[in-house]
């Protein structure tokens, strides 16, 4: 049969790139309120972090693997990984993330596996392993002489938490989340189902869920790390399941283990259930009798 | 208007704009061209030699297996020029070319078809010569399929879907008659359980003249007006919440309101249908309008007719700007009755580079038909042939929505096409049909 070769002769205007440099415009609140936060400390770590991870790919294209694929990518990867370490952490820790991310991502992921991981959840979690005494020493512990419950859940909300740079405000990354799920970049299932198994696994294992989701890093991992969409399935049922697993398993490690970046390694985990996600969890098409 | 009921289903599809530039124009009469053309499958034999006078409506070709075509009749009258045959793939057509005298006389022997019976109706359909806007083929096969059995739904489709084309609002608009009569016949003699009419929210003259004309018999029914909702299979969902095949569908009869119209015009007047609608817009043509062109004009002098070019086209579509056909040759395209517009488009996207699939699951939240391009596009490179089966492609109703919407410009059109056609073809084959 001949295939009709050019039709459709209307398509959308979006591209790949378009999409990641909107992804960066949500990360934006995030970046202005460490920095009114924390002052310009971070800056250097974020300037620090997407340089390496944007060299590391140009020298990787130029003298390794003579391509030249250059995109948002690696400087989309480098600001969500520089936004997931402590505020005051020296240079060199981002620095030596963002090349190890890149490097992960093109000789390892993109050869091998196909994208399988979420590289700056996996880089994130190596670096908790390898940096993990240094992290604590950085980190700005989080203010917990509220003289209520409820005073605190506000505060935390708007951004007086400590904790990692992401985790500082909450409201900055629900508003990057609204700005993604307006532009249909990301589905909104996901980071509200990711968030909601979490608090409610944790409360059924006797926390308060609440607190914990709003002192750490969850709900920026959830928004911008499990919404990846080359780490997440395609079905809406699919992303159901995956983000409710996500959230639950969050809860598990962060709290049995414990482990205070948890969500780190639950998103490496579902990241692995995407593929047989894919495969078993399928939608009926329309009209199929069966 | 007591009738008139939002219907809450919905199907996945893309909002799409195009219409506006001929949306509320009123449809203009092209100037009869020099010559006409007109194509004959090889089923049908002329009954004209060259050089033979010919007036409007007399029939040139008539079908040597009746079953099988329908006649074909002069749209101009002129002088019989050049009988050519030429042989493609779909076999040999014969092209008949007529100079115009540009006077249009009438042939005189037009009657008003006497309908008795379903059999008459579906004769007098075929000897109309009408063909159906929607579905391409000689419409009495259409009908035929309900004589012995009364189809439960009647529906009439009156929404333009397909971007830029505007016909089926203006027929509403301008030929209401028309189409209550054509309503009208066939529900008294096809008897459908129930009759109803789609329309989309934005065809608000379009509503109004469907209900003066018609009154309150017939149901109208508020549809959105996304692309693709104009399929077959789509609309029947729709208006009824059935999922069906189409293949074995005699329970539904779906129909364009302007085949309708078609039907109403020749019942009432007898005269075979000659002329056509036809929507000529898009951002390259100077005059986007709808146009009543006579059957056979060309591509050329029918865009001529809308004041030509504002600037060379980078392609001219025939039919629907999502699945149609760039026609190179505009002079040596003719317009026939299945054609609903020509549109000439200023740029294309480059679709050279095609990124690798980054996962973002558009092409599976758009597809009306529910399917996994992405998947099936895996399977078919690797042509894992139970895995391809299990992901249905043959559901695929080759709409385009996700090529339109890939950001990555993947060509899961044509992917889709192939994965349908390799998973159709095997199951035919063992089937041992077609």
């Amino acid at each position: 049969m001949e295939v009709k070769a050019e039709a459709p002769y209307m398509k959308s205007t979006e591209t790949i790139n378009e999409i990641r440099i909107k992804v960066i415009c949500a990360l934006i609140p995030s970046v202005m309120l460490s920095v009114i936060i924390f002052g310009f400390k971070p800056v250097i770590s974020y300037i620090i972090c997407v340089l390496a991870c944007a060299l590391t790919e140009i020298m990787l294209d130029f003298f390794v693997l003579k391509t030249n694929k250059f995109d948002f990518d690696s400087i989309l990867t480098g600001l969500i990984l520089s936004l997931t370490i402590p505020p005051y952490c020296p240079v060199y820790i981002a620095a030596f993330g963002g090349l190890f991310a890149i490097i992960i991502k093109k000789l390892l992921l993109e050869r091998f596996c196909k994208k399988l991981f979420n590289v700056s959840a996996l880089v994130r979690a190596i670096m908790f392993i390898v940096f993990g005494s240094l992290f604590k020493t950085f980190t700005p512990s989080v203010l917990t002489d509220f003289s209520s419950a409820k005073e605190s859940y506000i505060k935390m909300f708007f951004g007086v938490g400590g904790g990692y740079i992401c985790a500082c405000s909450v409201i900055a990354v629900v508003l990057g989340g609204i700005i993604l799920a307006a532009l249909k970049i990301i589905n909104p299932l996901i980071p509200i189902l990711f968030m909601g198994s979490f608090s409610l696994m944790s409360f059924c294992l006797g926390n308060d869920g609440f607190s914990m989701l709003l002192s750490g890093a969850i709900p920026f991992a959830a928004v911008f790390m499990a919404t990846d969409c080359a780490t997440s399935p395609l079905t809406l049922k699919g992303k159901a399941v995956f983000a409710v697993t996500g959230g639950i398993l969050t809860a598990l490690i962060q709290i049995l283990l414990p482990y205070s970046d948890a969500v780190f390694f639950a998103i490496i985990i579902i990241n692995l259930l995407v593929r047989p996600i894919d495969k078993y969890i399928r939608t009926k098409p329309f009209g199929v009798l069966k | 208007m007591k009738k008139l009921a939002v219907f809450k289903k919905n199907v996945n599809g893309i909002k799409l704009w195009g219409a506006e530039l001929s949306e509320n124009k009123h449809s203009e009469i092209a100037p009869i061209p020099d010559t006409v053309t007109l194509l004959m499958s090889e089923d049908v034999s002329p009954v004209v030699k060259i050089g033979e006078k010919v007036s409007v409506g007399q029939k040139i070709g008539e079908p040597i297996d009746p079953k099988k075509e329908i006649p074909v009749y002069s749209s101009v009258s002129g002088e019989i020029s050049e009988i050519s045959e030429k042989s493609d793939d779909n076999g040999k057509t014969l092209y008949i070319k007529i100079l115009c005298d540009k006077r249009q006389t009438l042939c005189e022997k037009f009657e008003e078809p006497k309908i008795t019976s379903k059999e008459s109706l579906v004769s007098a359909l075929k000897t109309s010569g009408i063909i159906s806007k929607d579905y391409g083929k000689p419409l009495y096969l259409k009908i035929k399929r309900f004589t012995e059995k009364k189809p439960e739904y009647l529906i009439i489709n009156a929404a333009d879907f397909e971007p830029y084309i505007t016909v089926n609002d203006r027929e509403c608009i301008e030929n209401a008659e028309n189409i209550a009569f054509g309503i009208r016949i066939l529900k008294k003699w096809l008897k459908p359980q129930r009759t109803c009419i789609s329309i989309t929210k934005k065809q608000k003259e379009a509503i109004n003249s469907l209900v003066e004309n018609i009154g309150m018999s017939t149901q109208i029914r508020m549809v959105s007006d996304n692309y693709p909702n104009g399929n077959e299979k789509i609309i029947i969902y729709l208006i009824t919440g059935e999922t069906i095949e189409i293949k074995h569908n005699n329970r539904f009869l779906v129909l364009d309101i302007f085949t309708v119209s078609a039907i109403g015009k020749y019942l009432r007047t007898g005269r075979p249908i000659t002329d056509t609608m036809i929507t000529v817009s898009g951002p390259a043509i100077k005059n986007p309008c709808n146009l009543v062109v006579p059957l056979g004009i060309s591509f050329a002098d029918a865009i001529n007719s809308c004041g030509g070019f504002r600037f060379s086209p980078c392609a001219v579509v025939s039919g629907s700007i999502m699945t149609g056909k760039n026609e190179d040759n505009l002079e040596f395209t003719y317009v026939d009755q299945a054609l609903k517009g020509i549109i000439a488009i200023d740029k294309l996207e480059k679709n050279d580079v095609e990124y690798d699939c980054i996962r973002c699951g558009r092409c599976v939240s758009t597809c009306p038909m529910k399917l996994i391009p992405p998947e099936i596009e895996k399977a078919l490179a690797k042509e894992n042939t139970i895995k391809l089966k299990s992901l249905h492609p043959e559901m695929c109703i080759e709409c385009g929505c996700c090529e339109y919407i890939c950001p990555a410009k993947r060509k899961l059109l044509s992917v889709c096409q192939n994965a349908k056609f390799e998973v159709v073809g095997k199951r035919f084959k063992s089937g041992g049909k077609n």
